[in-house]
């Protein structure tokens, strides 16, 4: 059964029926119909191409966008990595009973705050090579989780 | 007749005579007989036959000695006339000799055939000096309308049938019957079998007829109408209407597809089915599929086929296999459901596979 591809307010749409459907809306068959959607399961971007056809890509994404989606994974990483160290409740203990143990415990705090300060900072001049591959989790610059 | 009539051979007969007799020329032929109801003064300078209204061609002579030779003429018409005077023509248009007398010679009428005879002496040898033009007068083959002579047909002439000009013996009329006599006696014998067999066979015809003619078919269920085989019968099916089928109490009609409305689907891991409800302008729309929500973002997924109106979306699913995860899994931003997408919002640090399924209403009509 075919189906019928048009661009409404800027984001694809797929009509049943002709008369559903904008009037520069194209047909399309089952086969690209379902290609197309299979595509938009494997993250892929719909769009329409120049002829009105509908095509697909990589979702395009910008690099500031990604660096802000970067630092929000950084920060996430180094909040687990914190609470791995010290839950909430151990680093209130720590602050109402000071001990050479709970001392340790800051000091790691603060060098994951650091490592995670630092690498934020790289991302402002990573290239955007770098930027798409990069393994926040396995990065170098955290403290070893065994110390 | 009998009566001696006199001719008197014209100069230019005689002298076409003469010439054949010494060989200038071949014999003359006499070919026709000219008549006239006048009375002609005969002479030897007569080179015409005055008053002459009719020539006739069928005119014959033969040798009946060397001397003598016999002439006949006949005309068969219907022409009626008094001839007086007679005139022997040669092929050649000569008049070769004339007779004229005062009273009739022979009077014709309709209904009567003229048939004259001459019998001419000549005081020396002249028969093959003279010939005749229609030789075979004297003896005229036999038609279906003139009497004469005729051959009779041999058996293979009777058998093969394509002679028309010989006449087929009793004897060779009977052989010839005789096997075609046998044919039709055996075929008339075949057929009185054939009739015998067929009146037994119309019996049993007649019997399952009248067995079929005492069977009844009545209509049961939703089917109405019937009876005995005696004459034709319609059986009907009361067909619901769309409003029967949405009230869903009547049970005694069978639902149409055009009552039910349009169903339409499209099977696979992103699809999309109809539910007809007697209603195509209301008709209930499940769609699946699966998207991938971006990390940390919003993504807009797009419907396999627009809704008319889009009810609810219900979305899930995750690709993350950390244990250690804390963020949220994509989920459905009611605000952004629409007729041909919806939104999730995904907190995880990582892209999420989702599946979904979504209903709302779509117009068939």
């Amino acid at each position: 059964m075919t189906a019928f591809f048009a661009m409404v307010e800027g984001a694809p749409a797929f009509f049943l029926l002709r008369r559903q459907a904008p009037a520069d809306a194209v047909e399309i068959e089952d086969a690209r119909h379902r290609e197309l959607l299979d595509a938009q399961a494997a993250g892929k971007e719909i769009y329409a191409g120049e002829d009105g056809k509908p095509r697909y890509r990589q979702v395009q994404v910008t690099m500031a966008d990604r660096r802000a989606s970067l630092a929000r994974t950084i920060r996430a990483e180094a909040r687990r990595r914190i609470l791995l160290v010290s839950p909430e409740w151990r680093q209130l203990n720590d602050l109402r009973e000071p001990s050479d143990e709970g001392a340790a415990r800051f000091a790691a705090i603060d060098a994951i705050r650091a490592a995670s300060n630092q690498i934020e900072a790289s991302l402002a001049d990573m290239p955007a090579e770098e930027l798409e591959t990069i393994d926040i989790k396995t990065l170098a610059e955290w403290p070893s989780e065994n110390d | 007749m009998g009566l001696p009539l006199s001719l008197t051979l014209t100069q230019a007969g005689l002298d076409a005579l003469v010439d054949a007799q010494n060989g200038v020329t071949t014999a003359i032929t006499i070919a026709q007989l000219g008549l006239s109801e006048q009375q002609v003064s005969v002479a030897p300078t007569l080179d015409a036959l005055p008053g002459e209204f009719k020539r006739l061609d069928s005119f014959a002579g033969i040798a009946a000695s060397e001397t003598i030779i016999h002439m006949t003429a006949q005309d068969a018409s219907q022409d009626t006339y008094d001839l007086r005077s007679i005139g022997l023509f040669l092929d050649d248009g000569t008049l070769f000799a004339a007779y004229s007398q005062a009273d009739p010679i022979f009077r014709k009428v309709d209904i009567a055939t003229f048939l004259v005879s001459f019998d001419v002496l000549f005081s020396e040898t002249i028969t093959g000096d003279i010939a005749f033009g229609d030789a075979s007068f004297l003896y005229p083959p036999a038609t279906e309308q003139t009497k004469g002579v005729a051959e009779i047909a041999t058996h293979g002439e009777t058998d093969a049938g394509e002679d028309d000009s010989r006449i087929v013996s009793p004897a060779k009329l009977a052989g010839r019957l005789a096997p075609i006599l046998q044919s039709i006696a055996d075929q008339a014998a075949a057929l009185a079998a054939e009739e015998t067999t067929r009146a037994d066979e119309d019996d049993a015809l007649q019997a399952l007829i009248d067995a079929l003619l005492a069977r009844t078919i009545t209509g049961s269920g939703l089917v109405t109408g019937g009876g005995s085989l005696a004459a034709s019968r319609v059986l009907q099916v009361a067909i619901a209407s769309a409003a029967q089928v949405r009230a869903g109490t009547d049970n005694g009609s069978a639902i149409t597809p055009a009552a039910l409305g349009p169903m339409t689907k499209s099977l696979g891991q992103s699809g999309y089915a109809t539910v007809p409800g007697a209603d195509p302008a209301n008709t209930l729309l499940i769609q699946w599929g699966r998207s991938t929500a971006i990390a940390n973002g919003t993504t807009t997924v797009t419907f396999p086929i627009a809704f008319t109106d889009a009810y609810s979306v219900v979305a899930d699913g995750t690709s993350d296999t950390n244990q250690d995860a804390q963020d949220n899994y994509p989920s459905v931003r009611a605000s952004s459901i629409g007729p041909t997408s919806f939104q999730v919002w995904n907190a995880n640090q990582q892209s999420d596979v989702i599946c979904y399924v979504a209903l709302g209403r779509i117009d068939l009509s």
